[in-house]
């Protein structure tokens, strides 16, 4: 057999495994999603509101120079409808106007509120308050990135849950309502509970919140609603179904307060802290035998703008490429351990093999398969079935997320929207598919000798 | 391309053209169900303001009484969530018109369906309707076979207000093993203040620690302890979780003269928790033979202790400003802060920072 035939067999055989995890995934979040349904369908959250008994929360926003959004975005934090928040704004050495547009907003004053360090965090520069927004803190620091800043603001935190929400997201005014409404029925166990992610491009957004849904019209980010509810809806509600879910999206997700500080916050030497605090508490909470739960739920909504330039989607899948790479490597003696049960040798080896790798086998094939073709090596009806067979499982996943959706949250109701995202899941396959794998590849490569920023994803902000 | 090749391209396509028309199908059929839906709901508003103001005619019951199982639903659940807006008697005239209607005798036997699912979401209508007549048959569904069925039911007891069917409700709860279950110990909360002697007594026969934790938070959200003697009594129990909810009690119930020396005895508790608590309740007592222990407690190793006494002390006016005050030039820079904290925040908060 010819070194080709080799490579063609072991790109089969990724390629099954690869659409074979991918349908069972599909199969259990299918379940899981009709199951959740049921249980909300009659859910209008009296009991956690007028009970009392709702833990308090602490929402976190960590800010860098998000000076076009965050007015809107905190606004949308205070009117979410749960009884016990408190909003804390962690700006972080923002370069824009972020911190004075803040202060002018909601009349900030600077307090000499005491700050305990927990986690270590850069310098703390002043901490703003106003009697007119008594649940609002605004926590002005020395820029450290990301989780430097979401340290920061859990050192400030008062409640024993923290939320963490990106800048330039908004919630729905139930979400919050509906993630505790999943972790309160386990409230001893459930550690870490993230809700789902959506795409706000095309849609109506105030300071209300989104107030119409609609598909964006550009293929670019229609591309990416389709994988973030591809993402969203069967990845991570299988994973979570599976108890193996090792991801809380950094822009929308609850986490006990006790136990973060216990795992030391999280890494300022990542840029995938989100997936490394959740793999830590993994690995923390099954080394102490402690029982735990993380947990994905499907209704609470955050929305968020996507990049939609080739410059910021690019920048967007290198720092995910490269923090999926920090995270196995921090986390390596995770990978295949007995030791950590389902984690060890089910979930990291997914994570290694199906997502870090993938971009390897990925480019290689779009690489040599049609060389193989043109050159003679390789049965011209062999790869027109591969080329084929790939499009259409990939395409029939996506419909089969569609139909997902259609039959469960109904966020896109006009037919035109269906088929606007209908048609970006048949053409994400001619270049953009084989983009996305490349600039992984060139992350997977070349990541541990660059530096790490706040990479800009050129997003437009809601209020313009 | 060989026949087998072109057969699993051939059905792949088939699949996506399937997945496709479902998926443009059920959207057709739920802008449908959305319509009619719709429509149902402005057939129903006239009709539900006539019922709240002056109660249903039997003509004006034909149109609900005539409706397919599914639009049935439809308009109790629509008639169900405008009953929450409207007054007490108004209420109960809709809740009248619906069960003359038929409506609730409909949802209400779904509370025996082959199917848990229905059972369960039979209960939560049942419970919102709001109706105490229809309390025995969801004390009924408390030893249903299922689960999920059970927690409905404690809920739907919670939301009919069922005190007298407390007991019940405790007895599913050990069942089910969930204290730590809050959503559930919210349904004991909403049966409302009377529910005080009941949650006393369940707590004196209370077969486990977490099972008195969860009966003492619901103790504190209710703010009446029909026994207060047994809650200071549970704040010297051996686990730390009853102590910090015992002493979280004694700041909320109603003001009990010997809460103080309970609060005052905690704050020498080895557990922080327990010490932080009881500062704030000592704060929320409000007795000011406090201050002097308080003062005591600001230079404690646990922020939160510090920072709930330093409250505390601001709460208990002039005297206990005046410590805080002191603490300014306290030697300790943990006293010091705090006090600058609290004192700051105060005169903020009344309009009084320079």
């Amino acid at each position: 057999m010819s070194e080709l035939a080799y490579f063609s067999l072991l790109i089969t055989g990724y390629f099954v495994a690869v659409n074979t995890v991918y349908l069972g995934q599909m199969l259990v979040a299918w379940r899981a999603v009709r199951r959740r349904l049921r249980q909300i369908a009659l859910e209008d959250f009296r009991d956690i509101r007028e009970s009392g008994l709702a833990p308090p929360i602490s929402i976190i926003v960590p800010a860098y120079n998000e000076g076009k959004n965050i007015i809107e975005s905190v606004r949308s934090l205070l009117a979410l409808r749960y009884p016990r928040l408190e909003v804390v704004v962690v700006n972080d050495g923002s370069r824009d106007d972020t911190l004075e547009r803040l202060v002018a907003e909601f009349g900030l004053r600077r307090t000499p509120r005491v700050y305990w360090e927990r986690i270590r965090s850069r310098p703390v520069r002043g901490i703003y308050w106003s009697p007119a927004w008594p649940g609002l803190w605004v926590l002005d620091k020395v820029n450290g990135r990301k989780a430097d800043a979401v340290n920061a603001g859990i050192n400030l935190a008062s409640a024993p849950y923290v939320c963490v929400v990106d800048g330039d997201s908004v919630l729905e005014p139930d979400a919050m309502s509906a993630i505790m409404n999943a972790v309160l029925p386990r409230s001893g166990r459930t550690v870490a509970a993230g809700g789902t992610v959506r795409i706000a491009n095309g849609c109506a957004v105030s300071r209300a919140g989104v107030t119409r849904v609609g598909a964006p019209s550009g293929f670019l980010a229609a591309s990416q609603v389709l994988e973030y509810l591809r993402s969203f809806l069967f990845g991570r509600m299988a994973w979570s179904e599976l108890e193996s879910l090792m991801i809380v999206s950094g822009a929308f997700g609850v986490f006990r307060k006790d136990v973060v500080v216990e795992v030391g916050g999280f890494r300022h030497d990542t840029v995938g802290e989100d997936m490394d605090l959740v793999v830590r508490m993994h690995r923390h909470l099954r080394a102490a035998g402690r029982p735990y739960r993380v947990a994905f739920v499907p209704d609470p909504v955050c929305w968020t703008e996507c990049p939609e330039t080739l410059t910021g989607l690019r920048n967007q899948r290198e720092r995910w490429q490269r923090g999926l790479g920090e995270t196995l490597d921090h986390n390596r003696e995770m990978l295949a351990s007995p030791r950590f049960g389902r984690i060890g040798l089910f979930a990291m080896p997914y994570l290694m093999g199906f997502e870090y790798l993938a971009p390897l086998l990925e480019v290689a094939g779009y690489a040599i398969l049609p060389a193989g073709w043109a050159l003679g090596l390789l049965e011209h009806g062999l790869f027109l079935m591969f080329v084929g067979a790939a499009l259409l499982y990939g395409l029939c996943l996506s419909l089969a997320t569609l139909l997902l959706e259609e039959l469960s949250f109904r966020r896109y109701r006009e037919p035109r929207d269906l088929l606007r995202l209908t048609l970006g899941a048949v053409l994400e396959n001619f270049g953009l598919r084989q983009l996305h794998s490349w600039w992984r590849l060139v992350a997977l490569l070349t990541w541990r000798g660059r530096p790490q920023t706040w990479a800009s994803a050129g997003r437009r902000g809601f209020a313009g | 391309m060989s026949p087998g090749e072109a057969t699993i391209l051939v059905g792949l396509g088939g699949i996506a053209v399937a997945l496709f028309l479902a998926l443009m199908l059920f959207n057709r059929h739920h802008r449908l169900r959305d319509a009619r839906a719709e429509g149902l709901r402005r057939e129903l508003a006239p009709l539900l303001a006539r019922w709240a103001e002056r109660g249903a005619t039997a003509e004006e019951l034909e149109w609900p009484a005539r409706l397919a199982d599914g639009d049935a639903r439809t308009v109790l659940l629509l008639a169900v969530a405008a009953l929450s807006d409207l007054p007490v008697e108004a209420a109960a005239r809709v809740r009248h018109a619906l069960h003359r209607a038929g409506l609730v005798r409909r949802e209400v036997s779904r509370l025996g369906a082959r199917a848990a699912l229905a059972r369960a979401e039979a209960c939560r209508i049942v419970g919102r309707i709001g109706d105490r007549s229809l309390t025995p048959l969801l004390l009924a569904r408390l030893r249903d076979p299922d689960a999920a069925v059970r927690r409905e039911a404690i809920r739907a007891l919670g939301d009919l207000g069922a005190v007298e069917a407390l007991p019940e409700m405790v007895a599913a709860i050990a069942r089910l093993g969930e204290w730590d279950n809050l959503i559930l110990l919210m349904a004991l909360v909403r049966t409302g203040p009377e529910a005080a002697a009941g949650i006393a007594a369940l707590i004196r026969t209370a077969s486990s620690p977490a099972m008195t934790k969860a009966l003492l938070q619901v103790t504190g959200r209710l703010g009446v302890a029909a026994d207060p003697g047994l809650v200071r009594e549970l704040a010297r129990h051996p686990d730390t979780e009853v102590r910090v909810e015992a002493v979280r009690v004694l700041g909320t119930i109603a003001p009990d003269p010997d809460a103080a020396a309970v609060c005052l005895a905690a704050m020498d508790d080895p557990e922080w928790p327990v010490r932080a608590l009881a500062a704030w309740s000592l704060g929320r007592v409000g007795d000011d033979r406090a201050i002097a222990r308080l003062a005591r407690a600001m230079g404690d190793p646990a922020y939160w202790v510090r920072h709930h006494v330093a409250e505390a002390l601001a709460a208990l006016g002039e005297r206990g400003e005046a410590t805080l005050r002191r603490g300014l030039q306290d030697d300790n820079p943990f006293v010091r802060d705090m006090a600058a904290q609290t004192l700051f925040m105060r005169a903020l908060a009344e309009g009084e920072a320079a």
